[in-house]
């Protein structure tokens, strides 16, 4: 009776508010990020997804990452299924550790007592094991049985009331696996404090993982869904690249600075160059050498000592070397030294959250100041999700001019200028500078004609000027006589 | 608890748990007779009165905020019984501002959320010791 004999202040002992709620980090690329740091300690989460989505893998690989860190982890299974099997299922990826199996990480069957004793039974097996092992980390394989055992929706409720108040006073972060779909007004999903959901998404022929946070109590999560791999190493999320760049609000800054784009003949036509750290488009027919002006736009850089970086979808960097190469610029020894740097591949099955984070990594880390984008479309093809492809170009651009590159992206116009699309107006606002290179016929003779479309910040006359490529590379040469006939084609 | 589980249940010390909240007071209880304690629940301060006057508690665990009759009522109606000045009381709260609780007379204040190792350490702190 010694403490109440103490006077009381108005903040007695034990009153202080607790510090924000830990959050615990789950090991997985990205998954953090999403989740808005981690996951709120002590606090019960749902992962569900139908069959083959990735929750098993998912949850065990949080699982060893917690465990790999020293704190206790225990694997309940709801399902018939063993552990043997579980285990061998998971054994083929890199986080997969025997020697955490057994006394790290306890694995448990409850489905006995679900099966002979009903909920009851069960949270009172939860209780005894929670209490005699003090597990940091409760993971309940098939939990879905606990509904398929039949309970009313009051006893459900109940369960899930007593079992998240048990897992909050044992301060255990507890993850439930489901193979439902759907954010349901069911006890399940409403009685717990996140819910996250695997899910696939079909393009054609294509199918692409997706990962969505329904809620997360205590955590500033990512709304809306991002996209996952499941490889080697695991599982791999890439957070929604646009939804980052949101949360982020970058605001570019401004330069006064002009950077030569390597072409001294188009320098002076657009006033020294274009600004550092700008976006220019090199918009032209195929052939008509966007590549080989992106090729000269890095070279420059490489002549002032500035890391660049080249990402490409079509021509290989053997090729983009070669065609540097018979133009004067040979590049082999930048590639050598690592003040150049290529990433080169097919516009295919790829993510472009991956390669996004990918590119924006190497900028990060070698400090590249110019970088040039051969082939936009090969960039807006990899966007799965059509909607997504605006604002992901405008997370993009936004991104590399707030780290200061400067950009050079080439796009293809067609082939024929009859089949050309509506110019879509809104694609300009994502550049600085365009720069239109066509073909046009003069004295019978099919030339190559450069003009700018648009360059911020600059003085320039809209005149077309030709423009010849020889072994010394591009020139820019007299102005395009009068009225010529642009060609549908090349030469 | 095998040392536990073998002794004569009236001789283990028996708590009160007062909690509106039925989870919490069903969690503790499954969690306390696993630690050797019996358990008895209430769900207010009235009916938590009513049954330490059936049986008296070694200690009592009680939420504030509560219908019927808070925990610091409780508190003050158990001082007033026989042998109550004695007895060991836990008031909890997630929100301790909106009660005057200088002028309780409990043993000890837990602000919620409590977690179980906490209170087990309080409850093995604050119980007389056995006989």
């Amino acid at each position: 009776m010694s403490d109440h004999q103490q006077p009381h202040s108005s903040a007695p002992a034990g009153s202080q508010r607790p510090s924000r709620v830990a959050l615990i980090s789950t090991g997985i690329a990205g998954f953090d990020e999403i989740l808005g740091g981690g996951l709120p300690a002590g606090s019960l989460y749902l992962i569900q997804g139908l069959a083959g989505s990735g929750k098993t893998t998912l949850a065990s690989q949080v699982g060893f990452a917690q465990a790999r860190g020293g704190s206790k982890v225990m694997l309940l299974t709801l399902i018939a299924e063993s552990h043997a099997k579980m285990l061998n299922h998971v054994s083929n990826f890199d986080f997969f550790d025997e020697s955490l199996v057994g006394e790290q990480m306890q694995m448990l069957s409850g489905y006995g007592a679900l099966a002979s004793e009903g909920l009851r039974g069960l949270l009172r097996l939860i209780s005894a094991e929670l209490n005699r092992h003090r597990p940091a980390m409760l993971i309940i394989d098939g939990f879905r049985s606990v509904r398929d055992s039949g309970p009313s929706d009051l006893n459900l409720s109940e369960f899930m009331h007593s079992l998240n108040a048990l897992v909050f006073a044992m301060n255990c972060t507890t993850i439930l696996l489901s193979p439902v779909e759907g954010n349901m007004p069911e006890s399940e999903n409403t009685l717990v404090d996140g819910v996250i959901e695997l899910s696939q998404h079909e393009s054609g022929m294509q199918l692409v993982r997706e990962i969505k946070v329904f809620k997360l109590r205590g955590a500033n999560h990512l709304l809306g869904k991002h996209v996952f791999e499941i490889n080697q190493s695991g599982v791999e999320i890439f957070p929604r690249f646009e939804a980052t760049a949101t949360r982020a609000g970058k605001v570019p800054g401004t330069s006064d600075r002009y950077v030569s784009v390597g072409i001294p003949s188009w320098d002076k036509c657009i006033g020294g160059g274009v600004v550092s750290g700008s976006l220019t488009c090199l918009l032209g027919s195929p052939g008509v050498g966007k590549t080989l002006m992106g090729l000269h736009f890095i070279e420059q850089g490489l002549k002032d000592d500035q890391q660049c970086l080249i990402l490409g979808f079509y021509e290989s960097p053997e090729r983009l070397l070669a065609k540097a190469r018979k133009a004067g610029m040979p590049m082999e020894q930048h590639i050598e030294s690592g003040a150049l740097q290529m990433m080169w591949q097919l516009p295919l099955e790829m993510l472009c959250d991956d390669l996004a984070k990918r590119m924006l990594d190497n900028i990060s880390s070698r400090g590249v100041t110019r970088l040039l984008i051969d082939g936009v479309d090969g960039l807006r093809s990899i966007v799965v999700q059509q909607q997504r492809v605006r604002p992901f170009l405008v997370a993009l651009t936004n991104e590399l001019r707030a780290r200061g590159v400067t950009t050079f992206i080439t796009e293809q116009l067609p082939y024929f200028r009859e089949s050309r699309p509506q110019v879509d107006p809104s694609s300009s606002q994502l550049y600085e500078n365009m720069m239109l290179l066509e073909y046009v016929v003069q004295h019978d003779v099919s030339r190559r004609q450069i003009s700018v479309m648009k360059l911020r910040e600059n003085g320039y006359d809209g005149a077309s000027r030709l423009m010849n490529i020889s072994d010394a590379g591009i020139e820019i040469d007299g102005l395009v006589s009068p009225s010529p006939a642009p060609v549908a084609d090349g030469r | 608890m095998s040392g536990v589980s073998s002794a004569p249940t009236a001789a283990l010390p028996l708590l009160l748990i007062v909690d509106d909240e039925i989870d919490i007071t069903d969690t503790y209880s499954m969690l306390l007779e696993l630690h050797g304690f019996r358990v008895v629940t209430a769900i207010h301060g009235a009916d938590a009165l009513a049954k330490a006057q059936q049986e008296w508690p070694d200690l009592v665990i009680s939420d504030c905020m509560m219908p019927v009759m808070n925990g610091l009522e409780l508190c003050a109606a158990l001082r007033a019984l026989p042998g109550g000045q004695n007895l060991p009381v836990i008031l909890c709260s997630g929100a301790p501002e909106r009660h005057d609780l200088s002028q309780s007379s409990h043993n000890l204040f837990l602000r919620k959320p409590v977690f179980f190792d906490r209170l087990l350490e309080e409850i093995q702190r604050l119980l007389p010791p056995l006989p």
